[in-house]
């Protein structure tokens, strides 16, 4: 008994001269570091040529659904920092689990890895527990967009249940429908799924498909899917979660057209 | 209110379990009436905790009920949780300047009382959405400081601790992402046990 106090008492030494976190009050607990916040305004101000109206061609990536696999996270960085030539990168949503202070830590360490820029969407796991207030703090707006090579690419939260809130389609409809550009969709929730009612499917039903969007991606559903369950002249694209060890790159071309290529890492 | 009063049942089972295994360490005290009141100082279950205690199997198990609270202010969120904690003793050390300290492991089960999650999911998700958020698991090991006895005064020892502990769904997160996982996932608990 002597020997087994005197290897634990080594240890329990050596732990409490080594915790970085002092003192954690709460796993829900949702103050967040300076240092983490504002990643949106951040990386917008990276992105370059983010006030270019040209119709160059660009690519960017998206990944979906890491939730607390942070070991594939950091093997898609990594795959995407060996791609040269995309602008940046989008993840669909969910990118912890339950919500977590330390699981937005752990995603916000590992895309710190990534030499370009990366623009998220609130996913339904993020607004878990606390989530949602950490996300505002972290990242941003829940809705926002960016314009960039002449695309305008609209984030857009759909999250209902999680939330508590509806999909703002009032303010999806300004955004879409206020300049001419071409558009991209990014939202976490396929506008076909339970958390849409019927008449916020039909009302993105038709935005989408009187309003010049390219494409619209999602996450949420976590195989690869490029089916159109709505019947929509736009397309939809699913990458699928990262667990399928892929990442999406897409290159949108000078007349609007767009190509993806599932990449594996 | 049903997810507290569930939660008080299953506590009230626990204790009264423990008190029949370790009963004959009670003595001439009610065995109702606990042993100690102990006050905790972070430890993931809030800002400060509070509860009561019964000591156990010849004073090898400290097994208490403890309501700790984190304020708005504090971690920009209102956390309330309760936590029933087991801390298991074992032997003082010989060595004479270190014989008051004790070296403390144990585990607690902590429930956060719904504001920010939940143990029933709502019923408009579909079944098996997801798992409760509501309960986790803490693991925790450290050091207890034994004050002075004095059998005349109504607090009759004060004892210290300090304990280095984490959540199971860390240690789950760290061994799923191995070399990934960059987080530090121990933090420290200050507290002291007043024993009646």
């Amino acid at each position: 008994m002597k020997s087994i106090n005197t290897i634990i008492f080594v240890f329990v030494s050596f732990f409490l001269v080594s915790c970085n976190n002092l003192f954690d009050f709460s796993p829900y607990a949702a103050d967040v570091d300076d240092a983490l916040k504002n990643q949106t305004k951040i990386n917008l101000n990276n992105l370059s040529g983010v006030q270019t109206k040209s119709s160059e061609l660009f690519s960017f990536v998206t990944i979906a659904d890491s939730h607390y696999k942070f070991k594939e996270l950091r093997k898609a960085v990594e795959k995407i920092n060996t791609i040269d030539d995309i602008d940046f990168v989008v993840h669909l949503g969910d990118m912890t689990d339950k919500g977590l202070m330390m699981e937005y830590e752990m995603f916000s360490k590992e895309i710190y890895y990534s030499s370009i820029p990366v623009f998220t969407c609130i996913g339904n796991h993020d607004y878990l527990s606390n989530g949602g207030s950490i996300y505002k703090q972290m990242f941003g707006a829940y809705n926002y967009t960016i314009e960039h090579k002449g695309i305008k690419m609209v984030f857009f939260d759909a999250t209902v249940w999680e939330s508590g809130k509806t999909p703002d389609m009032s303010w999806f409809e300004k955004e879409l429908s206020s300049c001419d550009l071409p558009k991209i969709v990014f939202s976490h929730i396929p506008p076909w799924d339970d958390q849409y009612s019927d008449t916020n499917k039909n009302k993105y039903k038709d935005l989408i498909d009187t309003e010049n969007v390219i494409i619209s991606m999602h996450g949420h559903h976590h195989e690869f899917s490029d089916a159109n369950p709505m019947n929509t002249e736009t397309t939809f694209l699913i990458p699928g979660s990262i667990d399928n060890r892929n990442i999406c790159k897409m290159t949108i071309n000078a007349d609007n057209t767009f190509i993806y290529e599932i990449i594996p890492f | 209110m049903k997810r507290i009063i569930s939660l008080i049942i299953m506590v009230s089972i626990s204790l009264a379990v423990i008190a029949f295994n370790g009963g004959d360490n009670f003595g001439h005290r009610s065995e109702l009436l606990p042993d100690e009141v102990k006050l905790q100082f972070a430890g993931n279950i809030g800002f400060l905790a509070a509860g009561i205690g019964y000591e156990t199997f010849g004073g090898k198990l400290n097994s208490d009920l403890l309501i700790g609270y984190l304020p708005e202010y504090i971690g920009k969120a209102e956390v309330l949780t309760i936590a029933q904690k087991n801390t298991f003793n074992f032997r003082n050390f010989k060595y004479k300047p270190i014989r008051r300290l004790n070296v403390i492991a144990g585990f607690s089960i902590n429930v956060e009382s719904g504001k920010n999650a939940f143990l029933r999911l709502p019923d408009y998700y579909p079944g098996g959405y997801y798992s409760t958020n509501a309960i986790t698991f803490g693991l925790f090991t450290g050091l207890k400081y034994n004050g002075k006895y004095s059998s005349n005064s109504k607090i009759k020892q004060i004892e210290y601790f300090a304990e280095v502990g984490t959540l199971a769904t860390y240690v789950y997160y760290a061994i799923y992402n191995e070399d990934y996982f960059e987080e530090d996932i121990y933090s420290l608990a200050l507290g002291m046990n007043l024993k009646f």
